[in-house]
């Protein structure tokens, strides 16, 4: 959720630099009318992805500093262009960049805590099953495989509260996109996980008994 | 019902949801994933919610999974009076009528897999199993 966030954020930010290129592209400067009404509407839409933890995260303060902290001084842009040539907004790309590489770190998340519940799981049940004692090492087995489906399926579950956050809208009363999405979406993906592991534990235990005894 | 028959069902289905709710999640972002491509490809309209999530999450389980669920709560939550709309604009639109099957593609499955977990959840709890 918190990737999807950045995503639209990022989508935003891109928006911003291409209607900046566009109008000066078109009239020489950036004091046309519908610059500045173009513009509002997507600082507006950057401010609702934005949210005050992803501000704070970027480094961007409060919403009067937004516009200096990306580095859009209307004036600035104009001279760097007619100075230095036509192309992107100087020193923008850096906020860009961040966001970016912000996507590609929340995805990449959600496998890291894959991978870590594999392993654990995997060697739980390596160290029941090297101790030598048999029973112990299948009643490891089945409440390990379970508890790894059911956080699985639990978490996977959960993780739908984040998306009931950004479709109802309850990012506009005033927690922000990105806090939103971390506080409901983490924490659904976390009950969900918890609460699954612990059932999936006991699944993995019924079906031990009803198979072995 | 005795208790004791009540503790035999909840283990039943305890056992049950989760192993066809984990097939059920595997087929969606497997072999039915298709499905759920073809109706996004009619809904995600340009510059939208689902076109977004479409490009950011990518095409990984995870991303599949995530696509899975938003093109669910398109299908779904647009029918929820007053904010059904707001949900829908927001998140997409549907350019061209969606077939009936191929909403049921995307229907069925994930709200069998909601149900399924739910009874997980609720059988582990009746079990003792969530503390």
């Amino acid at each position: 959720m918190v990737s999807k966030q950045i995503g639209s954020i990022e989508s935003t930010l891109k928006n911003i630099e291409r209607l900046h290129q566009d109008s000066y592209r078109r009239h020489g400067h950036l004091n046309h009318p519908g610059f500045f009404e173009k513009w509002r509407a997507l600082f507006k839409e950057l401010d609702f992805a934005l949210g005050s933890v992803a501000r704070k995260g970027m480094s961007l303060g409060d919403d009067a500093n937004l516009k200096r902290a990306l580095g859009l001084s209307s004036k600035s842009i104009v001279h760097s262009w007619k100075a230095a040539g036509f192309g992107g907004i100087p020193g923008y790309a850096t906020h860009y960049d961040r966001v970016a590489t912000g996507a590609r770190y929340a995805r990449n998340v959600g496998y890291l805590g894959i991978t870590l519940d594999v392993s654990l799981s995997a060697i739980k049940i390596s160290e029941a099953c090297t101790a030598g004692d048999e029973e112990e090492c299948q009643v490891v087995s089945y409440q390990e495989g379970g508890k790894l489906l059911g956080s699985m399926g639990g978490g996977a579950i959960g993780a739908g509260a984040s998306y009931g956050c950004l479709a109802f809208g309850v990012t506009s009363a005033g927690i922000g996109g990105v806090a939103c999405a971390v506080i409901v979406g983490g924490i659904g993906a976390a009950f969900g996980g918890h609460v699954g592991g612990g059932s999936g534990e006991a699944a993995g235990e019924i079906l031990r008994r009803a198979i072995h005894e | 019902m005795s208790d004791e028959k009540l503790m035999l069902l909840a283990e039943i289905t305890i056992v049950a949801s989760l192993g066809v709710g984990i097939v059920l999640l595997l087929l969606m972002v497997t072999l039915f994933f298709r499905k759920t491509v073809e109706v996004e490809r009619r809904i995600a309209t340009s510059g939208k919610q689902l076109d977004e999530i479409r490009s950011i999450w990518g095409n990984g389980p995870i991303g599949r999974w995530m696509r899975v669920m938003h093109v669910y709560a398109f299908v779904v939550f647009r029918h929820i009076p007053r904010i059904g709309p707001r949900i829908e604009s927001r998140m997409g639109g549907e350019t061209e009528p969606l077939p009936l099957p191929l909403k049921l593609w995307v229907i069925v499955p994930f709200t069998a897999y909601a149900i399924l977990m739910f009874l997980f959840f609720f059988s582990g709890w009746y079990l003792g199993a969530i503390g």
